[in-house]
This record gives structure tokens, sequence and C-alpha cells, in this order.
């Protein structure tokens, strides 16, 4: 099991922001890192990577759908296979989709635990159509 | 999962190399280790990174390829790339034939005249062709009056004109705007001006040695999508037009091969005022080419180059015909002293066209005319027509029917498409030679379980067609050592009509000699001996003074005769042919 201050992965930030003092790009690492990889996961869409068209998920065409049990469901097996096939790192626990009709959005909530790791992580995404 | 290495690897480039050498040097580094799971945003760099580098190589690729003669694949390219080396390449054709005109006018003028692109229409397949003179025609009534061009040429095409006003402040292209434009009556002329009657004719340049800065040529090149340009000289190669000059441009538009096969005319409705017009066909049309394709411009560039618009040697002849002729299939050409006899001073050339199997005396003078302007002076082309040899084969295949479903019919069918497709790949071309194993072979693989074997023999005919009227002295020249089993009958003939007898030709059981001969109640009679010698060994049949009264099969007499060599050899005009197959099949069991 590695130390809480060993560096097991590391990623950039995308927004390209410099580190204020440093002026070397931000590093994210171990869990943020692997956040911020799921999240890029779930939101790219299939033929959007080039020369990996399969590579990708539904979630964004579901924005389009009427919110329902169906739905929900579609979204669950979007997520977890595209996590399951592109994301060795994490062992996904649990996936729960809620609408909230007051913001328009879809709330996600993925819980999943990092490889070698014990505590779980959770990501809380709130989905919502801006166009 | 590739090994660390700080050094970037560029020598691939496809997509996942190209990504896969960026991780194979970040490997190498520390700070960064998300590169390899896609979702992580350093493989998001990667993508676009490998992305862009692919997009780039992609396109230096195919711009290097278009860069070069031997790989480029857009035609404006390709074109341009031969331009460098000095080669135009063949613009489309229209077909060429020649007519008889008769004009009957009412009065008795001294002369009718036919003036230039006079149309005369056709039609072939539902479409509409129009043929045209190039150049105006006068007759003259003959000794009993009548008006008659017993051989005049109609081109097919359109003809259009175009103007262009010169301008050096505002720079013009003589651009030949359509597609399919037939210069090869190209006429450019240049008026002073608009309203100046001084016309001045220029001619294409295609020697620029001979050129000075008052020589009234122009040049030729092909220009983006299969139109063609004229330019000017500068004034120190080729005259140089001045501001209000009126570029003329005569050419036709034509259909390309269309108009091959054309038969018949239609007259217009008046020439020189007179409307009694009558046409008759003297050869049907001929000659008409799409413009080159890129494999041709691809061959015949370089090659073109490297001859330098001369011929001289028998390759020469061959790749400047065939470049400049895209309906020959194939040329064969061959030296005076290795012609037999020989003939000094000459150069002999044999032609096998694309459709048909002779080309028209018109085309054979206008091929002479064409290679006189190239050739060494004291050399006279010769056009021949291919003489075909003809092989025979009597094929009788044994097959096993327990071992097939086939009946025997099918496969004599399967045999005789075996021989067809043998024709085509091997022979049908100057210089193929019959392999008498191979194609014995090549029957054998139609169905090898069902075919346990086959007895084939060959023989070799020559074909001509004797005068019914005038005796005449024939070589017929097989140049493939004839069989002499000493015995009469060795060669022969199919049937015609001699002194009032149906005849046909054999050689004696001895002597060396031709004979006249008819069946006659069950036996043979000979109805004139010595009718002619044969050389066995050189393969050559001479017949003198032969006239034969009538010949069946067309006129034509087939000459069969077994060669000494199964492997028939073809010699400079000749080519290869095979026709008059029989094929049996014979059922063969295992017992």
């Amino acid at each position: 099991m590695p130390r809480p201050d060993e560096t097991i992965f590391s990623d950039f930030t995308l927004n390209l922001t410099p580190h204020p003092v440093s002026r070397d790009l931000v590093i994210e690492t171990n869990e943020y890192a692997v956040k911020r990889a799921v999240k890029n996961l779930i939101f790219t869409e299939f033929y959007e990577r080039p020369y990996n068209p399969l590579l990708g998920s539904n979630v964004k065409k579901s924005f389009f759908e009427p919110f329902t049990n169906v739905t929900a469901s579609d979204i669950e097996y979007s997520i977890r296979e595209i996590l399951n096939n592109y994301e060795p790192r994490i062992e996904l626990l649990e996936i729960k989709t809620g609408d909230d009709r007051e913001r328009n959005g879809l709330n996600i909530m993925i819980t999943f635990r990092i490889n070698n790791q014990v505590r779980p992580v959770m990501l809380d995404l709130f989905i919502e159509r801006v166009r | 999962m590739g090994i660390a290495n700080s050094t970037l690897s560029v020598s691939d480039l496809g997509f996942e190399n190209i990504k896969e050498s960026f991780k194979t040097f970040l490997r190498a580094q520390t700070k960064f280790n998300d590169y390899d799971f896609e979702g992580s945003n350093m493989s998001l760099l990667l993508d676009l990174l490998a992305y862009n580098t692919h997009y780039n190589t992609y396109y230096t690729n195919m711009v290097a390829n278009e860069m070069y003669l031997d790989t480029a694949l857009i035609r404006n390219n390709l074109v341009s790339r031969a331009k460098e080396i000095g080669y135009l390449p063949s613009w489309s054709k229209g077909a060429v034939a020649n007519v008889s005109v008769t004009v009957v006018p009412t009065t008795s003028p001294n002369t009718v005249t036919i003036s230039s692109d006079t149309t005369f229409s056709s039609s072939i397949d539902d479409l509409t062709l129009t043929f045209s003179n190039v150049n105006d025609v006068v007759i003259t009534p003959n000794s009993s009056g009548g008006y008659i061009e017993s051989n005049m040429q109609l081109v097919e095409g359109l003809p259009l004109t175009h103007k262009y006003t010169v301008s050096t402040s505002n720079a013009v292209d003589y651009l030949i705007p359509n597609e399919n434009a037939d210069l090869t009556n190209l006429t450019v002329t240049v008026q002073e001006s608009a309203a100046s009657s001084n016309v001045q004719s220029y001619s294409y340049a295609n020697d620029i040695t001979e050129l000075s800065g008052t020589s009234k040529i122009y040049f030729l090149e092909e220009d983006n999508d299969k139109k063609y340009r004229v330019y000017f000289g500068d004034g120190v190669i080729g005259r140089e037009l001045t501001d209000g000059n009126v570029v003329i441009l005569k050419y036709r538009v034509c259909n390309t091969t269309k108009g091959n096969g054309v038969r018949t005319f239609s007259p217009p409705t008046s020439i020189d005022g007179h409307s009694a017009i009558t046409v008759s066909t003297v050869s049907v049309g001929s000659g008409g080419q799409v413009e080159e394709s890129l494999e041709s411009i691809r061959q015949n560039a370089p090659l073109s180059y490297e001859r330098q618009n001369r011929a001289v040697t028998v390759k020469d002849y061959e790749r400047r015909i065939i470049a400049d002729n895209q309906d020959f299939a194939a040329v064969s050409v061959w030296g005076g002293d290795d012609n037999d006899p020989q003939v000094f001073g000459k150069v002999y050339i044999a032609v096998k066209p694309k459709v048909g199997t002779v080309i028209s005396d018109n085309r054979k003078a206008a091929l002479i005319s064409s290679l006189q302007k190239i050739n060494v002076l004291s050399i006279d082309p010769e056009v021949q027509d291919v003489a075909y040899l003809y092989v025979i084969p009597t094929v009788e295949v044994n097959y096993n029917p327990d071992r097939t479903t086939k009946s025997g019919a099918a496969i004599e069918a399967q045999v005789r498409t075996a021989i067809s497709d043998y024709q085509t790949n091997n022979l049908n071309d100057f210089g193929k030679v019959f392999r008498y194993s191979q194609f014995i072979k090549d029957i054998d693989a139609v169905d090898t379980t069902a075919i346990i074997g086959n007895e084939t023999t060959v023989k070799m005919q020559k074909r001509f067609t004797p005068s019914t009227t005038t005796s005449t002295t024939y070589v017929v020249k097989f140049n493939n050592a004839i069989k002499d089993n000493g015995n009469a009958g060795d060669i022969v003939s199919t049937t015609f009509t001699y002194e009032g007898y149906s005849s046909y030709l054999r050689d004696a059981a001895s002597n060396n000699i031709m004979q006249v001969v008819r069946t006659s109640g069950g036996s043979v009679a000979i109805v004139a001996d010595a009718i002619g010698t044969i050389d066995y060994a050189a393969g050559t049949v001479t017949l003198n003074s032969f006239l034969p009264t009538a010949v069946d099969n067309s006129g034509v007499i087939k000459l069969s005769a077994e060669p000494v060599n199964k492997d028939i050899t073809p010699v400079r005009d000749q080519i290869l042919l095979i026709d008059d197959t029989t094929v049996t099949t014979t059922e063969d069991r295992e017992v």
C-alpha cells in the first residue's frame, strides 16, 4: 500500500494554469488525477477521440431524453461501461443518478476505490444542458 | 508497453505509432505518470499532438508524392511534372473517315467548293455526330462533267473558334476552355487589331532550336482539368504579341472514340449553293481516342525525353507511335536489314489497332507523314498490316466421369474458355510465342480432379485472299519450319474453284511442290501440278501464277501445316492467334 504522501498518479490540469510561485504547470496527483480522468471519460462522446472511435459514452446524448428510470439506467450503464473499459486504476463501487428538477439538471454520484487504497472516493457531478 | 527512451522516435508515421513514441519518451521522466490512461489530461494532449503530427506527415507524404512523375496521382501535377521534361500529353482525337462526295449542280460551274468545316452528320448508337472537312476542297468537273471528290477526309467534332484580345497590362490566358478538344487541326492566327485585315498564321513550335525572335509560332501545354493553353514567344524565342492583337483559335470538340466505326454520313443541305449531293463512304470512322491516360503519361514522358523527339532506333519508333496513337494496341518495328528479304534504307512498322485487325490506308499514310518529321532523312518508314499466324489446336480431353458431376459438354466448354484465356494472356501481341507445354498444362488445369490428361496437336495456318481475276504469285510465310512427313497433304488448304473444279491446295509427296487437287469418286485427282514450291525449313509456300475463279470462306484461303517445333514463334510483323479450335472429350473410367 502506498504511503499517503507518495505520488502514484500525476497529471497536469487541463486549463494549463501555472503555479503562482514556481510558474510550473500545476500538477494534479493521485485521487485528484484519477477523479479528473473519470470525469474526462464520462464526458467523452463516441468518435470524439482521433483514431479511437469506440472510446466514449452516451451520457451527453442522454441530456436530450426525458428523465425516466430508463434514462437513468442508460446513464449508469454508459458510465459503468466506459470506466470498466478505460479506467483500470479504479474499482467501481456504486453509481447513483437523480434528477434535480429545480435546477433542470442531473446529479450523478460515483463511488469508486482506487487500486491499492482502502478509502472509497466519491465523485459528485451535476450536469445540465447549457444550449 | 515500450521501454523508456528519452529520444523521441520520428520514424513511424501512423497515429498509433506516433502516440506510442510519445509515451515511450514520457516514460523517461517522472513528473507526469498518467500518460498511459485514456481518461487523463495527458492522454488528451498526446492524442492532440499525435493527430497533429500524423496529419502533417500525411500531408507531407502526399505533397512529396505529387512532386514526382513516378508517384503523382493528380493529373494536373503529373502533367506539370511531364512538362518539366518537355512532354505534351496527347489530347482527345475525333474519329477520321473518308468519303466520296458527288455534287450535281443545275448549271455547269467551273468549280464547286466545299468550304472548310462543312458538316456531314452521322449517327451511331442514337448519338448524332458532326463530321467536317478541315480545309476547303475545290472540285473541278471530270471528263464526263461530274463533280466528284472521291476521297475527302472528314474529322469528327464540332468546330469552334475563340478570340482573345492581347493586353500586356492585364495578362490574357489563351485557354482552350473545353475538355475533349481535338487539337490535331488547331489553327492559331493573329489579327493585327480588331479593325485590321492583317491576319497572320502561327505554327506549332516543336523544335525551339530553329526559332528566332520573329518566328510566328505558338506553344501548347495542358492546363488544369484536361484543358489546353496556347502561349506565345517572348521576342527571343518566338514573336511576342503586342497590345490589341487578336488571337483566333480554331479547333474541334470531339466525342473521342464514339465516332469509331461510323459508316454512313448525311450530306449538308447545300454545298456552294448546290443542294443535289450524294455521299458514299470510302473508309469508316477510325482513330478516335480519349486523352492520354495518367499511366501512359507516366510511362511515355521519360521515354520521350530519352528519345529527344527523334526516331532513330527501333524503340524510338515504337514509343513514338504508341505515344501518339492511343488507338493502337501494339506496334512492332524492324529495320530493313532485318527484313526478309533485306531492304536497306527502310524501316518497317506493323500496327495492331485496339479495334479491328488492320488500320486503313489513310491512317498508314498519316502515320508515315508524322514519322517523316522526326526520323533519319535517308530512311523511309513503311507501314504493313499485321500478319496474323493462326494456331489451330485439336484437343482431345480424357476425363473420369466418376470424379465429377460435370458433363463432357461442360468440360469442353471450360476447356474452350481456358484456350481463349491462354490467347488473351499469352498471345495476341507482337513477339508472343505459343508455348505448347504451357498450353496443354492450362488445359489440364481446367479441372485437375476430373481431367486425366489431354492429347493435343497443333497446326499453324496462314490466310490470304487471292485475286479471282488476275493471275498472281503469292508468297505465304509461316516463318516456322513445316513438318515434312514425306506424304502428300502435309500442307492443305480450304476449298476454292479452280479450272471449274472444287479444289484445294496440298503439297506433293516429294519434290517440294504444291498441287491443286480435287476429290473425285473417293480418290484424289490432280487439277494443276507444280503450281508452286515449298521451303519446309523456312516455312514458306510460294504459289506461282495462281488464279482461282471463286473462293469459299468469303474469299479467304486458309493454308494449314504442322510445325516441326510445337512451340510456334512469331517474327517481325506476325501475331499469333488461336482459331478453329477443335475440342472433344472422352470418358476414361478407372477400372
